[in-house]
């Protein structure tokens, strides 16, 4: 075999080096943390939509994540003026993204994007920007045109947690303590979703 | 005590005072009072913590990927069929046919089809139950069920009926902790912001690279989503 697993390591080196490149950059996590969090203490939703079912289906109905993030997919229907439409995407200027943005402001709501510097992000309220991933596939070999093996999904799902860990810290300066979905796997939590729920469904958080 | 200290700070001389254990709620409304901004960094704790579970990845899962690898290609040259069964939020978009980036190597239709020397990854256990019986080579990626710093006794007590390490010929471990979540926040039971589909993909997308190359070293090429 050859040099010692260089295209794996290669790809895990990329990975942990786009993810320092999120630590240098939480100011904006934070400033958007805080921004999600006041319009969720007036009431408003937050809703998540990603065309290719990566961070919607990280941050929505999982356990360890916080109930207050929804579906767009199963529920943007019920989107309202002032509501928050968080979109990932790992393409600047897709058209498809560039239309859903459109429609989600149509219906009021304030666009939030995590995707490359672009069209997209030039468009939103508010827009993180996953620098250095643009370039989407990072492995490349001789024989084959196409670069594969996408960091992009990793990039945009870690800043997205980040901007979760970031609206629970300030929902918890404004003595708000978040509903969170538990794995109904864990010893002793059978059951948790249920008062959860009902929580968030009365304060909305 | 001063306005501006940090909420470490004050934890800090709560217990030099001897408060001990307080309620989350008279804690917060303590907080409130003295105007203290909680500030734990749990953005920053989030992203640290995955990138220490893929440094030990690196380090020790490395040459697992390289068997399964192997396993792989040899069922690939051998004309076997090579399955793909991966479950639970992002890594089932990651894998997708039509995701740019993501080679078509795998099938992914039900991997209870696999038959003699065929190949499977998968992370869902049950799913696998059965295929090295039938000599199916199959690769599982997990956390250990083994008891130890890793995973507590009793962690994994509703996990399913069969362990990854039963029915797979190699398994990957993936390091993360049975609740998943990774950053424990004061006032709520779980830890937060789940680790597994970061690190499923990292681990899938690095077997993949290895076996794209290994394969075209044998005129084996497959296309890429785009």
């Amino acid at each position: 075999m050859k040099g010692v697993y260089m295209l794996a390591t290669q790809y895990i080196d990329t990975v942990l080096d786009r993810l320092s490149n999120v630590t240098a950059g939480l100011e904006p996590v934070r400033e958007i943390g805080e921004f999600i969090a006041q319009a969720v203490k007036n009431g408003k939703k937050v809703y998540v939509m990603d065309r290719y079912s990566i961070v919607d289906a990280e941050l929505v109905e999982r356990p360890s994540c916080l109930m207050l993030f929804r579906s767009f997919k199963n529920e943007g229907d019920a989107m309202t003026t002032g509501d928050i439409f968080l979109l990932s995407s790992f393409s600047a200027d897709d058209e498809s993204d560039l239309d859903l943005l459109t429609q989600a402001r149509s219906l009021g709501a304030v666009v939030i994007t995590i995707s490359p510097e672009g069209s997209l992000s030039r468009s939103a309220d508010r827009a993180l920007t996953n620098k250095g991933s643009g370039e989407n596939s990072v492995i490349s070999i001789p024989g084959i045109e196409t670069r594969f093996c996408p960091v992009s999904g990793i990039v945009n799902t870690a800043l997205a947690w980040a901007l979760a860990a970031e609206v629970t810290e300030s929902l918890l300066n404004q003595q708000m303590i978040p509903s969170v979905f538990t794995g109904e796997y864990l010893v002793d939590k059978s059951g948790k979703n249920i008062e959860a729920r009902k929580k968030y469904l009365s304060n909305g958080y | 005590m001063a306005l501006s200290q940090t909420r470490r700070d004050f934890i800090h001389n709560l217990s030099f005072a001897g408060a001990g254990m307080i309620g989350l709620g008279a804690f917060l409304q303590s907080c409130a009072e003295k105007k203290i901004i909680y500030s734990h960094d749990l953005a920053r704790i989030y992203i640290e913590g995955l990138q220490r579970i893929i440094g030990v990845i690196r380090e020790r899962e490395i040459s697992k990927i390289e068997q399964a690898v192997g396993l792989a290609v040899q069922a690939k040259l051998q004309g076997k069929k090579l399955y793909a069964h991966l479950i639970g939020s992002m890594i089932e978009g990651e894998t997708s046919e039509k995701r740019p980036g993501h080679p078509n190597i795998f099938l992914r239709s039900y991997i209870s089809k696999a038959a003699r020397e065929d190949f499977v990854i998968t992370n869902e256990a049950d799913e696998a139950r059965g295929l090295t019986e039938r000599l199916v080579r199959v690769v599982g990626i997990t956390s250990p069920s083994v008891p130890s710093a890793e995973t507590p006794p009793g962690a994994l007590e509703n996990m399913g009926s069969y362990r990854m390490e039963d029915i797979a010929d190699i398994v990957i471990y993936s390091h993360i902790p049975p609740e998943d979540g990774i950053v424990p926040v004061e006032g709520i039971d779980i830890p937060l912001y789940p680790s597994s589909g970061i690190i499923h993909t990292l681990i899938y997308y690095s077997f993949v690279a290895e076996v794209m190359e290994e394969l075209a070293k044998y005129g084996v090429y497959y296309s890429t989503a785009t």
